[in-house]
C-alpha cells in the first residue's frame, strides 16, 4: 500500500470496513510511515463528526428513489406491496410467453379430450356439432389435428412472440 | 357506492408506496398533508447533515424545521428531473451555511477552554495506535465534541465544503451546483480546509505537549 492508497483507505479503516489484508496492509504502511500516520491522527480527531457511527454514516440519497423509501418510517406502517405504483413493469421473457401459451393450449386440448371421451359413443366431437360423419374426415387428419384442431396446432401462434404486437408495442407496457 | 370506491381507492392507496414525485405532486395540488409524509422520509437523513454542521441539539432541530418549511415554500420550484434528496440536501446545505456564517467562532478560542475528558481524548490521538483510537473513539462524548470544536474553527465555506466532501462524498461539481461556486473556488476551500484542519490538530497536540511538560 502507497501513502495514497493509506490515505483514501482512511474513512474505510475508521468504519471497520477493510477486510483483514487491506487491515494489515493498511496498518503495516501506517506503522512505517510518518506523514501518514500524523494524517491518520488529524483525520481521527474529526472522524467522529465527519465520518461517524455506522447509524450516522449512511448519506442522503443522491437518487431519490422509491426503493429508498422501504426503510422510511411510511414503509414499515404499512405492508410491503406487491406492486408498486410507478415501478417499471418488467416484460415477460419471450420464451417463458411461449411456454405459457403451450400449456394453455395443452389444458384446453385436455378438456376437449375429455369431452370427445365422454360424448355419444361412435360420434366425434365434430359430429356432434355439424351433424356429419367425421370418420372419412378423421382418416385424412393427423392424430394431432384430430384431436387439437388446426388453429391449436397452428405453428405461427406457437412460435409468435406474444410481446410484440403489429404495432410493434410491447404487450402490457405503456409506449 | 361512489363512498365505497373512494374509500377502496384510499385503502389501495395507502398500502402503495407513494413516491416522492407523487407525493409532491400531491401537495402542489393543495393536499398540504401530504408533505407531513415527504418530510418523515427525510426526518432522519436531514438531521443526520445538520449534525455534522452543529453539536447543539436544539439548534440541529431548529434548522431541520427551517430547511423543510424552505423546502415547502420552494416546493413548487422543484424539478422531477433532480431527486427530491438532493434538492432537499443543498437546502439544508445552504441552511446550515447561513447559520454558520452568522456564529462563526474564532480559532482562537479552540485551544484556550479544553476540558479534561477533551484534553484525554487529544492525548490519546495523538499517541495510541490506529486501532486503539478507532476502538476508543466509539464509547467517547468528548471525541465528538472535540471534532466540533475543531470544525468550528474553519471557515463556514471551508467547513461546508469539508461536510460535503466527506460525509456526502459528493464531487467537487456537485458541491459547486449546490453552493452556486465555481468548481474552482470549491477546490480552494477544500485544500484550505484540509491546511487549516492540520495546523488545528497541530496546535491540540502541540498544547497537549506541553500541558504535558508543565
Amino acid at each position: 500500500m502507497n501513502c495514497f492508497e493509506a490515505r483514501k483507505a482512511f474513512p474505510s479503516f475508521w468504519r471497520l470496513m477493510l477486510t483483514p489484508e487491506e487491515r494489515t496492509a493498511f496498518l503495516a504502511h501506517v506503522s512505517r510511515c510518518a506523514r501518514c500516520d500524523r494524517a491518520f491522527r488529524v483525520f481521527a480527531l474529526t472522524a467522529t463528526v465527519l465520518h461517524g457511527d455506522s447509524a450516522s454514516r449512511e448519506p442522503m440519497p443522491a437518487q431519490a428513489s422509491v426503493a429508498t423509501h422501504e426503510s422510511s418510517s411510511y414503509a414499515r406502517r404499512e405492508p410491503a406491496p406487491t406492486f408498486r405504483r410507478g415501478a417499471p413493469v418488467t416484460p415477460v421473457s419471450p420464451r417463458a410467453s411461449r411456454t405459457a401459451w403451450a400449456a394453455a393450449a395443452l389444458a384446453a386440448a385436455a378438456l376437449l379430450a375429455i369431452y370427445v371421451a365422454t360424448a355419444t359413443p361412435g360420434q366425434t366431437f365434430e359430429d356432434a356439432i355439424t351433424g356429419e360423419d367425421a370418420v372419412g374426415d378423421l382418416s385424412t387428419a393427423t392424430p394431432e389435428s384430430a384431436v387439437f384442431g388446426d388453429a391449436v396446432l397452428d405453428q405461427d401462434s406457437l412460435t409468435q412472440d406474444p410481446l410484440t404486437q403489429p404495432n410493434g408495442r410491447a404487450n402490457g407496457v405503456a409506449g | 357506492m361512489g363512498m365505497l370506491a373512494v374509500a377502496a381507492k384510499r385503502f389501495v392507496r395507502s398500502l402503495a408506496v407513494i413516491s416522492d414525485e407523487e407525493l409532491i405532486a400531491e401537495v402542489l395540488d393543495g393536499r398540504t398533508a401530504a408533505f407531513a409524509e415527504l418530510a418523515s422520509r427525510y426526518r432522519d437523513k436531514v438531521d443526520r447533515l445538520c449534525q455534522r454542521f452543529f453539536a447543539d441539539r436544539e439548534m440541529v432541530r431548529d434548522l431541520a424545521q427551517e430547511s423543510f418549511i424552505r423546502a415547502f415554500a420552494a416546493l413548487s420550484t422543484f424539478r422531477a428531473e433532480m431527486p427530491f434528496g438532493g434538492w432537499l440536501r443543498a437546502i439544508v446545505v445552504n441552511v446550515c451555511y447561513d447559520e454558520l456564517r452568522r456564529k462563526q467562532r474564532r480559532p482562537e478560542e479552540l485551544v484556550a477552554d479544553f476540558s479534561g475528558p477533551e484534553r484525554m481524548w487529544a492525548q490519546l490521538v495523538n499517541e495510541a495506535t490506529p486501532e486503539a483510537i478507532v476502538q476508543a473513539a466509539e464509547e467517547r462524548r468528548e471525541a465528538n465534541v472535540l471534532a466540533h470544536r475543531l470544525l468550528e474553527t474553519l471557515r463556514p465555506e471551508d467547513r461546508t465544503v469539508m461536510i460535503l466532501k466527506e460525509t456526502e462524498d459528493l464531487s467537487v461539481s456537485e458541491i459547486a451546483k449546490i453552493m452556486g461556486w465555481s468548481e474552482a473556488k470549491v477546490k480552494i476551500r477544500a485544500f484550505r480546509a484540509r491546511q487549516a484542519m492540520r495546523r488545528q490538530a497541530e496546535r491540540i497536540f502541540a498544547a497537549r505537549r506541553s500541558q504535558a511538560v508543565r
